[in-house]
């Protein structure tokens, strides 16, 4: 069982790796192929990586569940690789975690893997939307580590959709902090939970504030 | 008549004074502190001058000579006033079992999140897209870019969802409202811009305007008011130059047996196809530049409507009859053994060979995925799967999925004399039936030509699913289906 606190640490190890990648990167084409300097800085340049934690409320719905619902409290972990596709959008790979709890069951972990896109409308300011899509899961795979058992079939088949906004502040040179708030559906489709019993059509709702590192 | 210009010049040299004096008297003050400078002169003399031209207003903001003025938050006002429109609408033919909203609702649907809704089939399938697309145009209409407008489709389709309807936000409808409003959107949009012709002074623009109008409906309604309908111009640049062909098929079709009922008798069907542009040649990374689209009725009111928009295209090879394509696609068909629709991308690798003698074979293979698809439960699910109430409210069930497919075309002169293809689409369900759903179309037709732009054809198509529920098994269904025509219109 990987606790939290590693899990963080694992976070924090897939923020900076690529950082210190492209340094390494970086100080070898410099010396390996000056005549082609550009050409490396260009990709390296446009790199967008983002890690960041967030607060999270969660709430699932189904067919036969309580339709006033049922909120969880619980803290989110972001990260983000991708590239600027012009110098207004930047487009990549999103992982999120967040925790959901369904029925009175312990929380579980969502994992979300999206393609996501970012917009900032106005070259002056730091305003951005974002928006994603791709699978949200619970189950096993990715989630299984993190969760409490869940009885078969498990759930892996499931739509992740994501739209946010937020606000970015450059600190210097190409390192910013922003802050956002975001949307998460996971369309989870049936969850079987340990007691044996299934929840047809399950939708999480996955609200997050949270404060993250852009290197940009 | 000389009154007024009295009273002009009157109020001329007022405001000259009144000027003259806001500059002179910091110049004064500056002068005690320091001896005359050269620009105090300079000063003096420009505003000497007599009657100098007003300063020109800004232009309006056009991108192109012949674009929309661009107006950035306009298409975001209009969509709220087309919710208000839209939820009048709920109201007057439903009365208020879903318009009727309040503060409370709207706090009540944003703690709520989305859901899968149990909206009709035509309702959730073609209806959002066709509401989403008059967002997209209200974008178009004002000068947005299509992905400036894509964000109007959106915000429309989210407010719809949250503020103008009292049951939780749909999740299926903001996707079917957004992407596919985008589809059908920009499909209006340059179909509208390829009958307007606005540098024609004559009668014949008016009634151009008015078919454009009742195509695209914000589009004309912005023209109108901005007086741009009136207004000698050059087409936008994105669309000008840009024309379209069409085709149209008509004849009877003999629908076979299925596994639940007999074959049917013969029935008329009509198909519209239409190609702008072609999406099989050029490079182009403007979306839509070039489309194709399809319309089928016969046996039902609406019984296919495809959209396939390039939003990229490269050729390859060495003299370029390669093409790759990138496709946004919407898709709704019914048939006895499935009903689909979806949105989706898909990627078209194709390469054109020459037979000679003017034919040309159009050989393609595509694969891509449905952001969300809909798929029809035809066939109930095998005993031991039992269902919850509410589901059953819904006759079809929604997930994401892939789809695949592959074309042999044999044309001459601009006809297709032959073809082959096949199209599969798999859904994955996540609200609904727990299944995975394959849903396959095999296609032959031979089209002949008879004079100019006629030909007589004949068309043999296989309908095939098989649906996989989660341990309970698999269900079958197939339906073979000929059709006998007369086709007009140019071919690709």
């Amino acid at each position: 069982m990987i606790t939290r606190s590693r899990m963080l640490a694992i976070a924090a190890i897939l923020l900076l790796v690529p950082v210190t990648a492209r340094a390494q990167n970086g100080d070898d084409q410099r010396v390996a192929e000056p005549q082609r300097p550009t050409v490396t800085r260009s990709f390296v340049s446009r790199l967008w990586l983002v890690g960041g934690m967030g607060y999270a409320v969660a709430r699932a719905g189904c067919d036969i569940c309580d339709p006033a619902g049922q909120f969880h409290e619980s803290r989110s972990v972001t990260v983000t690789g991708g590239l600027h596709v012009t110098p207004r959008v930047d487009a990549g790979i999103e992982a999120h975690w967040v925790g959901l709890k369904v029925g009175g069951d312990d929380p579980m972990r969502t994992t979300f893997i999206l393609g996501t896109a970012q917009l900032r409308p106005w070259d002056r300011h730091g305003f951005f939307v974002r928006t994603g899509l791709g699978v949200g899961i619970v189950g096993r795979g990715l989630y299984r580590p993190f969760g409490p058992s869940l009885a078969p079939p498990y759930t892996t088949n499931a739509l992740g959709f994501v739209y946010g906004a937020g606000w970015l502040v450059k600190v210097k040179d190409r390192w910013a902090i922003q802050a956002h708030a975001t949307h998460y559906v996971a369309a989870l489709g049936e969850l079987t939970k340990a007691d044996g019993t299934t929840m047809l059509n399950v939708v999480g709702n996955y609200w997050t504030v949270g404060m993250a590192i852009v290197v940009r | 008549m000389t009154e007024p210009l009295l009273q002009k010049h009157t109020g001329g040299a007022t405001i000259w004074a009144v000027l003259l004096l806001w500059v002179l008297i910091p110049s004064v003050a500056r002068a005690q502190d320091r001896t005359p400078a050269l620009n105090l002169t300079l000063r003096d003399v420009r505003f000497d001058l007599p009657d100098l031209p007003a300063a020109p207003r800004d232009p309006p903001r056009r991108a192109c000579p012949g674009c929309p003025v661009r107006r950035i938050w306009r298409p975001y006002l209009e969509s709220l006033a087309l919710n208000v429109m839209y939820n009048g609408i709920n109201h007057a033919r439903a009365g208020s079992e879903t318009a009727d909203v309040s503060p409370r609702t709207w706090l009540a649907n944003l703690q709520a999140g989305f859901e899968w809704d149990h909206n009709r089939w035509v309702t959730n399938q073609f209806g959002h897209p066709y509401q989403g697309s008059n967002y997209f145009t209200s974008g178009r209409a004002h000068g947005l870019s299509f992905w400036e407008s894509t964000a109007v489709a959106a915000f429309g389709s989210g407010t719809w969802e949250y503020f103008y309807e009292n049951n939780r936000a749909s999740f299926n409808d903001l996707i079917n409202t957004t992407v596919g409003g985008t589809a059908i959107g920009e499909v209006l949009y340059r179909m509208a811009w390829a009958i307007r012709d606005p540098a024609r002074g004559d009668g014949g623009r008016h009634t151009r305007e008015w078919a454009a109008l009742a195509i695209d409906p914000l589009g004309g309604l912005e023209r109108i008011t901005s007086g741009d309908r009136h207004r000698i111009m050059e087409k936008p640049d994105d669309v000008a130059g840009r024309t379209f062909t069409w085709r149209a098929t008509s004849g009877t079709i003999w629908q076979g047996a299925t596994n639940n009922g007999p074959s049917s008798a013969a029935r008329p069907f009509l198909d519209f196809d239409l190609h702008y542009g072609d999406v099989r040649t050029g490079r182009s990374t403007t979306p839509f530049e070039a489309f194709t689209a399809q319309m089928v009725i016969g046996g039902g009111p609406l019984t296919q409507a495809a959209i396939h928009g390039r939003l990229f295209g490269k050729p390859f090879g060495r003299r370029g009859n390669g093409q790759v394509t990138i496709f946004q696609i919407f898709d709704f068909v019914t048939n006895p053994a499935y009903a689909f629709g979806g949105q989706g991308f898909e990627v078209e690798v194709g390469r054109r060979h020459s037979l000679g003698s003017g034919a040309t074979m159009w050989m393609a293979g595509s694969a891509g995925g449905s952001i969300r698809a809909a798929a029809d439960t035809l066939i109930q699910p095998p005993a031991g799967v039992t269902l919850p109430a509410p589901i059953d409210k819904r006759r079809y069930d929604y997930g994401p999925g892939a789809r695949f497919g592959g074309t042999v075309e044999v044309t001459t002169r601009n006809l297709a004399l032959a073809s082959v293809s096949y199209q599969a689409y798999q859904v994955s369900v996540v609200d609904g039936r727990r299944a995975v759903h394959l849903l396959q179309r095999v296609q032959a037709e031979v089209r002949v030509p008879l004079r100019r732009d006629l030909a007589v054809g004949a068309a043999a198509e296989y309908f095939y699913r098989e649906a996989y529920f989660w341990g309970a098994g698999s269900r079958t269904e197939q339906s073979p289906q000929l059709r006998v025509f007369l086709s007009w219109g140019l071919g690709r």
